[in-house]
């Protein structure tokens, strides 16, 4: 059994690094989840702004098992749960939209919970984000249809 | 943040040096903020000590008293430290920005027409009904039912990777 499941342990991270006045927003299949897709990957992504350094001494602290550490990105693992946690502050996607931290945040949505709010990026963005990287995979491309679905049908 | 700082700095002086007592344990605390996040810009942008201050045209014990926290550093030196590192819009815009959108929801007696409506977008059926089922709850219930489904996964041993 979890000490903590993953989404707790995603939070912890993030309260840990606003404790250090570093910003972070979930992405990726979790925040789709909160957007109403369901996902059978329990991989994690964030997007940080934090030194590279403080956010290693934190991950340690927190028990991840830090698999790489790069510029830009670090992989760590929470037991079986790879977390990709992403530091750039702007890139470019495969549409050549900048794809850019603060502007991002400005209008990210925000989820309310008992333990205070955590940050996603809004519908568009998450469109905009899942255009990054290498290449765009078939589940990415499933993906943005549904977040495309979402933003046609309204809230 | 930057705004209040301003404010209760504004506060702080003119009812009196140490007369307020909570308003100055506030400057304090947001000067400690403001500090560390000049600080952790800093090392983001690869920058020394004696680098930004060069920048900025002060001294390195001055920029380790800004960055430690000091409230008796210039409002100049400060703005110049936020200019510098590339962060006094976000810091100075902070207080005026619009407050967070909320997710999408819907009333759950709207679930099945929300459904069909994702359908008609090339939506199918069960992603469909999942998400309609998703957006129907509470932030903190969307939480709680992850929490849920990845303890549900942990028991039945689903590799995760």
């Amino acid at each position: 059994m979890w000490d903590r499941t993953p989404i707790e342990q995603a939070i912890a991270l993030i309260r840990d690094i606003e404790a250090h006045h570093g910003r972070a927003m979930l992405i990726g299949g979790a925040a789709l989840f909160l957007y109403g897709k369901p996902q059978r990957s329990l991989d994690y992504d964030l997007w940080i702004r934090i030194a590279n350094d403080e956010l290693i001494e934190i991950l340690t602290t927190l028990g991840f098992e830090i698999d790489s550490s790069k510029p830009g990105r670090i992989t760590a693992y929470y037991e079986e749960c790879k977390f990709d946690l992403f530091l750039f502050k702007k890139a470019y996607n495969h549409d050549r939209e900048l794809i850019e931290y603060d502007a991002i945040e400005v209008r990210a949505r925000s989820v309310q919970l008992e333990s205070g709010k955590l940050l996603i990026p809004d519908i568009e963005d998450m469109i905009r984000l899942k255009k990054l990287g290498n290449e765009v995979r078939d589940k990415d491309i499933e993906d943005i249809a549904y977040l495309e679905g979402l933003l046609k049908v309204g809230e | 943040m930057f705004y209040l700082y301003l404010h209760s700095q504004y506060i702080y002086y003119h009812d009196g040096m140490n007369s307020n007592t909570g308003t100055a344990e506030s400057v304090q605390q947001l000067a400690s903020k403001a500090g560390a996040l000049i600080r952790t810009q800093r090392r983001e942008l690869g920058l020394t000590q004696a680098q930004l201050a060069n920048r900025i045209g002060v001294t390195i014990p001055t920029l380790r008293r800004l960055e430690s926290g000091d409230t008796s550093i210039s409002l100049h030196t400060f703005l110049a430290a936020l200019t510098e590192l590339g962060i006094a819009d976000l810091v100075l815009n902070t207080a005026n920005s619009a407050p967070c959108r909320s997710l999408p929801s819907i009333k759950p007696e709207k679930r099945n027409s929300f459904a069909n409506r994702l359908q008609l977008q090339g939506i199918n059926g069960r992603d469909a009904e999942n998400a309609a089922w998703i957006l129907s709850l509470s932030d903190q219930q969307r939480i709680t039912l992850l929490q849920q489904q990845e303890r549900e996964q942990k028991l039945c041993g689903i590799a995760l990777r």
